[in-house]
């Protein structure tokens, strides 16, 4: 995709970057502690599961869809990764396992939705639930702690200072984002989202498409169980709880549209950017956690509102 | 004279045909705040083994996250059910009121445990330790641990829970016995590991003279121990808090976690049987009295003025037991 650099300028992303340097400068004016390498390691660490499994958010929600069933999924792909580790599989066996276990959820969820015409929130609904009760008969109500070493490297390994889940999440994210622009299929998921009847007319194979970002999501988010598992070495019953509104909040700041058709996978890398910047310079600064939130949500709302105060500004 | 025998018999079938309802085991039934962590499993078994060395029959039922709605609706079924008594551990104290009210008006044997809630209605509240006690036993681990000296943080997880903020409170009351700590900051990372590793990360940065930490929760404790150890700072900050020892054995060997304190859930889970069946058969508590109950390892205290059943003072797991305790 060529674009102009007014272009550019005018774009959410360039909005949320715009935000992310200004809170950058901000944090590492106000501690000093901001800019040193383990905080932005961390920073790097805590975001990677997000990042990942937002590629594959990103194209439900510009097909016009959502999957909250994601947080379930990273759950029920930690716990077979947990069992797996502590059954002593190889780490390839547990990896393949994982990320079997996402694809399996996520192709369910697509088949329904592609071939079913069940609107998603209830497809994904159901599954959210479905997957935990599952999860908690498959754990029985123990945990998996003490997960043996050999795959803590995926979690807590660093490459030339960035950790290695990281690098990933980046390798990821620039593969898809030129499956997205440029490959057919990446294209039919822009079409559906902005107009299926269109898409349909054109050609455009749409049960195909629906299923194919369902099951890319599952797969994403199961790697991400097994970054997770990594990374904690601790499974709980309620792992991943809430994280799908973490996962769909860094797509929707990072300016793809709840109403399909529109949005950049590194837009919402930058979304997740934002949020755990703002958390992580909470903590630097030492605000009163209660008021953490109030200060997010501010800042959530701020982001949109610039951005629509731009968009107007366009049409002038 | 045939007459009273035909009466003496009408009696005796009479009294048979009942029998089996007046020796009907008394049904206890216990509703922990949700099922499937560590610590309720812990509670559970204790009640199992209770039902088991008292004769009674056992019903362990709750919701599958500590949502307070469904807590209410499983008493209300409980209660359709027919039960003898219900202990609950309630996810909002007064939430759960006015189901307890109805199961008490039915005349079954209403208690609480692990938690208190509606303390005008329940019979009695089966404590696993006061308040106090816990609060200063965490404070002076942490002192005991860090020299009684250097800054410290807390890692609490739900910022509403009444007993975490209680036990704070008192925690921060014991503080004044140790001039030379300082508390920093006090942070909330709900009830999951991965958010208490984030929190302490982003807390070692921020605060590059920390020397230790409480872990207020289950899922905290742990949390901050991991986050210490993958910060490579194990040596330098100390974590302790509350948690159970399957979850912290790994802290306590690596030398990170020097202590950690609990009770022991499933001694707790033993008493609340114990206590409704004690109950069930027309006793009543006495205050002040030290009850002998087989089956633990303490000996339970009644304090009258609170209604409160107190299983004994705080357990500290260190290296030297946390072995023993493995189960939960």
């Amino acid at each position: 995709m060529n674009m102009s650099r007014g272009q550019f300028f005018r774009k959410r992303e360039f909005t949320v970057l715009g935000l992310i340097v200004v809170l950058a400068i901000i944090f590492s004016l106000t501690t000093e502690r901001f800019l040193s390498v383990s905080n932005l390691t961390n920073l790097l660490v805590q975001l990677a599961g997000t990042a990942i499994s937002a590629i594959g958010m990103t194209m439900v929600i510009i097909t016009g869809g959502i999957d909250v069933s994601v947080g379930s999924i990273l759950g029920m792909s930690s716990v077979v990764a947990g069992k797996l580790l502590m059954a002593n599989f190889p780490v390839v066996v547990i990896l393949g396992a994982a990320i079997a276990t996402g694809l399996l959820f996520g192709f369910f969820n697509g088949s329904l939705v592609a071939y079913g015409k069940i609107p998603p929130i209830i497809v994904t609904l159901g599954m959210l639930n479905i997957i935990r009760s599952l999860l908690f008969q498959l754990l029985g109500g123990r945990w998996i702690s003490g997960v043996p070493p050999a795959i803590r490297v995926i979690g807590l390994g660093k490459w030339l200072g960035i950790p290695i889940s990281m690098w990933i999440a980046l390798i990821l994210i620039l593969f898809f984002t030129y499956f997205l622009n440029s490959r057919p299929l990446g294209r039919a998921i822009y079409a559906v989202g902005n107009n299926i009847e269109a898409a349909r007319v054109s050609g455009v194979n749409l049960t195909r498409t629906i299923l194919f970002v369902y099951a890319l999501t599952g797969m994403l988010v199961g790697f991400a169980g097994l970054i997770y598992v990594a990374r904690t070495g601790i499974v709980q019953t309620n792992t991943g709880t809430g994280f799908e509104l973490e996962v769909i909040a860094a797509v929707v700041l990072g300016g793809t549209s709840i109403l399909g058709g529109k949005g950049t996978i590194v837009g919402s890398l930058l979304g997740a950017f934002l949020v755990g910047i703002i958390k992580n310079g909470m903590v630097l600064l030492n605000v009163p956690a209660l008021s953490e939130g109030l200060v997010i949500g501010a800042l959530i709302l701020i982001s949109v509102v610039i951005d629509v105060v731009r968009a107007r500004g366009e049409r002038i | 004279m045939r007459k009273y025998g035909i009466f003496l018999i009408v009696i005796v079938l009479f009294v048979l045909a009942f029998s089996p309802m007046v020796l009907a085991k008394y049904k206890i039934a216990f509703v922990p705040k949700l099922i499937g962590i560590p610590y309720f499993n812990a509670m559970e078994e204790g009640g199992k083994k209770a039902a088991q060395d008292l004769d009674v029959e056992f019903i362990y039922t709750g919701p599958v996250t500590a949502d307070v709605a469904k807590q209410i609706e499983i008493v209300d079924n409980l209660i359709t059910q027919g039960v003898d008594a219900i202990a609950v551990a309630p996810n909002d104290p007064a939430a759960i009121t006015p189901v307890l009210k109805k199961a008490k008006e039915k005349g079954i044997v209403v208690m609480t445990s692990d938690t208190d809630g509606a303390e005008d209605i329940r019979d009695v509240f089966v404590n696993q330790a006061l308040q106090d006690e816990i609060g200063y036993t965490v404070m002076d681990e942490l002192a005991k641990a860090m020299n009684e000296e250097g800054e410290f943080a807390i890692v609490s997880c739900g910022p509403t829970a009444w007993n975490l903020n209680t036990w704070i409170l008192y925690e921060l009351q014991r503080l004044a016995n140790y001039p030379k700590m300082k508390l920093v900051t006090i942070r909330y990372a709900e009830e999951d590991v991965q958010m208490a590793i984030n929190v302490m990360l982003d807390l070692i940065n921020a605060f590059p003279n920390l020397k230790g930490v409480i872990g207020q929760c289950s899922t905290s404790a742990p949390g901050v121990a991991e986050a210490i150890e993958q910060a490579g700072k194990s040596g330098q900050i100390v974590a302790t808090g509350l948690s159970v020892p399957s979850m912290m054995a790994k802290y306590v060997k690596s030398g990170t976690v020097k202590s950690f304190v609990l009770w022991n859930p499933v001694d707790l889970g033993y008493l609340t049987v114990w206590a409704a069946k004690y109950l069930l058969d027309g006793n009543q508590f006495e205050d002040g009295k030290e009850y002998e109950v087989s089956g633990i390892s303490t000996k339970p205290r009644y304090i009258a003025k609170d209604r409160m059943l107190v299983l004994g003072p705080p357990k500290v797991f260190d290296a030297s037991n946390i072995d023993d305790f493995m189960f939960f």
